[in-house]
């Protein structure tokens, strides 16, 4: 199957409407990779973490699009973990926002987050998202999948 | 005259009766009785003590009124077995400790009247020699109404910070939430417009039937990218506002720093952000003698690259822009800073309202563009939380000068 070849994308997102948003630009993007959504914090941890089933496959590749503010467990503590943990610090991580905090942007800096985007994602903001490294010895983004870019729709 | 001769007797009685063993002149007697009344109509509380040992010989009715004990009660005891002095006194250091001066004073004394009330005066003591023996004076003053305006006042400063923090967080958090569903509202009305070219593209390849294209075509085309076009306009009015207060509103979260700020750095690197601006409308800034201040480095930048962002924005059309910039140190330790123009100028009526968020003057001028309308507002804040002031003076058609005092120094 072709999408076993793609990286997945985690979407952490606990606002229904947002995490909808963000798909449709990924798709609209060109991004035919597999999605899994998270509603808070802690599920996504526990998915990474390997505490909950199915969880992450070290074999394959992943993609992190993490919102700052959620119940339970913030984005900026799952980040710290991730990034803390040698396991996974290679996984990209794009922070997702509603304001230009300068405060959270220098927080997220400082703990390693690949990228700071305030919602919703602009079509342009893509490209560079899908140009992020997936980790050592990986060549192929999951840009990849948006080379076929004439499927998108107009 | 009654109660007189008793307290009288009471006190010559305690002085060792020495005098009224001699016989006294007319005059002696019309002195004594001077002083007595003196003593008796003061307004302040008067103990007379035995100097050796603390036993108080006299107390006038002040006294007797504000501590509420008796005449009987105090005279003979000693200060420190009077239930009022007993914590302040209780281990005679202080006695000693005035005995040995000569004379002590405190500020702030709690006392505790007969019936429970919790005074506070201020008591000053002398010890004084009165015909060969010492004497201690005691003057009480009720303090009592003072002081406790003075805790009222701490405690309605103190509830005004709290206010103050609990209005700044509030605003934060408000604001910050609103941007959750105005980011549907922007991404989705972003889907909306996309799906609906995409609908008018494949509808217009379709075979309708002839009325009913028109009414489509009427539809996609004119009635609702006309909604699209107020919903977008809206939210991005919105964002922007939105985006102005969390600015306004992160201000109050960071902590001013202070340090010795050089005028001339700061204005020589403001001045270089606007120098092509400024060439270009042929604009000139005249800087004399800045003297340092005691403030924010940053936010000393910020703030007089806004007022001389507003003087070219809101200058006068054909007439060339001169922007003045002085300094003085006051002489109430500030340093008051001087930013004036000969702009377009502000009308009296809306000089108070330059500084409400959300401002933005000469709104009908076709010339001038606006920004957020955040400028001044973010301003005042600033220079406030800098512990300065800023005001303004102007005349429209001449002129608008800008007053910020800063403090000199830490």
């Amino acid at each position: 199957m072709r999408s076993d070849s793609l990286a997945t994308i985690l979407i952490a997102e606990d606002n229904d409407g947002h995490s909808r948003l963000l798909q449709r630009g990924l798709k609209d993007a060109g991004a035919q990779n597999p999605v899994i959504r998270f509603r808070d914090g802690v599920e996504a941890w526990d998915f990474i973490s390997g505490k909950s089933e199915p969880c992450l496959d070290p074999a394959k590749r992943y993609l992190l699009f993490l919102d700052i503010r959620m119940p339970n467990m913030d984005g900026i503590e799952v980040l710290r973990r991730l990034k803390a943990d040698r396991r996974f610090r290679h996984i990209p991580v794009i922070m997702l926002t509603t304001s230009d905090d300068p405060e959270e942007l220098r927080r997220c800096r400082e703990l390693g987050c690949d990228k700071f985007s305030i919602k919703p994602i602009a079509v342009e903001e893509f490209a560079q998202i899908f140009g992020l490294p997936l980790g050592p010895g990986s060549e192929i983004s999951p840009a990849a999948a948006a080379e076929n870019k004439d499927s998108a729709p107009a | 005259m009654k109660d007189n001769d008793k307290k009288e007797h009471l006190g010559t009685d305690s002085s060792g009766g020495s005098e009224s063993s001699k016989p006294k002149s007319g005059e002696l007697r019309e002195s004594e009785l001077r002083y007595r009344r003196l003593f008796e109509a003061a307004q302040d509380g008067i103990l007379i003590l035995d100097a050796e040992t603390g036993t108080i010989s006299d107390a006038n009715p002040f006294i007797i009124d504000l501590l509420g004990f008796s005449h009987e009660q105090l005279a003979g005891k000693r200060l420190w077995e009077i239930g009022a002095f007993r914590d302040i006194f209780a281990s005679q250091e202080k006695f000693k400790e005035l005995q040995s001066l000569g004379y002590v004073r405190y500020e702030g004394l709690p006392l505790i009247a007969a019936d429970g009330r919790k005074l506070f005066v201020e008591f000053v003591s002398n010890v004084y020699e009165v015909e060969g023996a010492k004497v201690i004076q005691c003057n009480i003053r009720d303090n009592t109404a003072r002081r406790e305006a003075e805790l009222e006042k701490d405690r309605l400063n103190e509830k005004i910070i709290e206010k103050n923090e609990e209005i700044e967080s509030f605003l934060y958090v408000t604001t910050h939430d609103l941007r959750t569903p105005l980011v549907n509202i922007q991404g989705f009305s972003r889907n909306l417009a996309k799906d609906l070219k995409k609908l008018y593209t494949l509808l217009s390849k379709a075979d309708l039937p002839e009325g009913i294209k028109e009414r489509v075509r009427t539809l996609l085309t004119d009635d609702l990218p006309e909604s699209m076009g107020f919903i977008t306009g809206g939210v991005l009015k919105m964002n922007m506002m939105i985006g102005a207060l969390l600015k306004i509103a992160r201000l109050g979260r960071i902590a001013p720093t202070s340090a010795s700020v050089d005028m001339d750095a700061v204005l020589k690197d403001v001045l270089g952000t606007f120098a092509y601006q400024l060439e270009k409308i042929g604009g000139v800034v005249n800087i004399l003698d800045l003297p340092r201040c005691s403030s924010d480095t940053e936010v000393v930048s910020q703030v007089f690259a806004l007022l001389i962002d507003n003087a070219i924005k809101y200058r006068k059309k054909g007439r060339r822009l001169e922007i003045t910039i002085e300094g003085k140190v006051t002489e109430d330790g500030l340093v008051r800073y001087m930013v004036s123009d000969n702009g377009l100028g502000i009308e009296d009526a809306e000089l108070e309202k330059i500084w409400q968020v959300f401002y933005s003057g000469h709104t009908a001028d076709p010339g001038v563009e606006h920004g957020e309308g955040i400028g001044l507002t973010i301003a005042k804040r600033m220079v406030e939380r800098n512990g300065g002031r800023i005001r303004v003076e102007s005349k429209e058609g001449v002129g608008t000068k800008f007053i910020i005092d800063l403090p000199a120094r830490k």
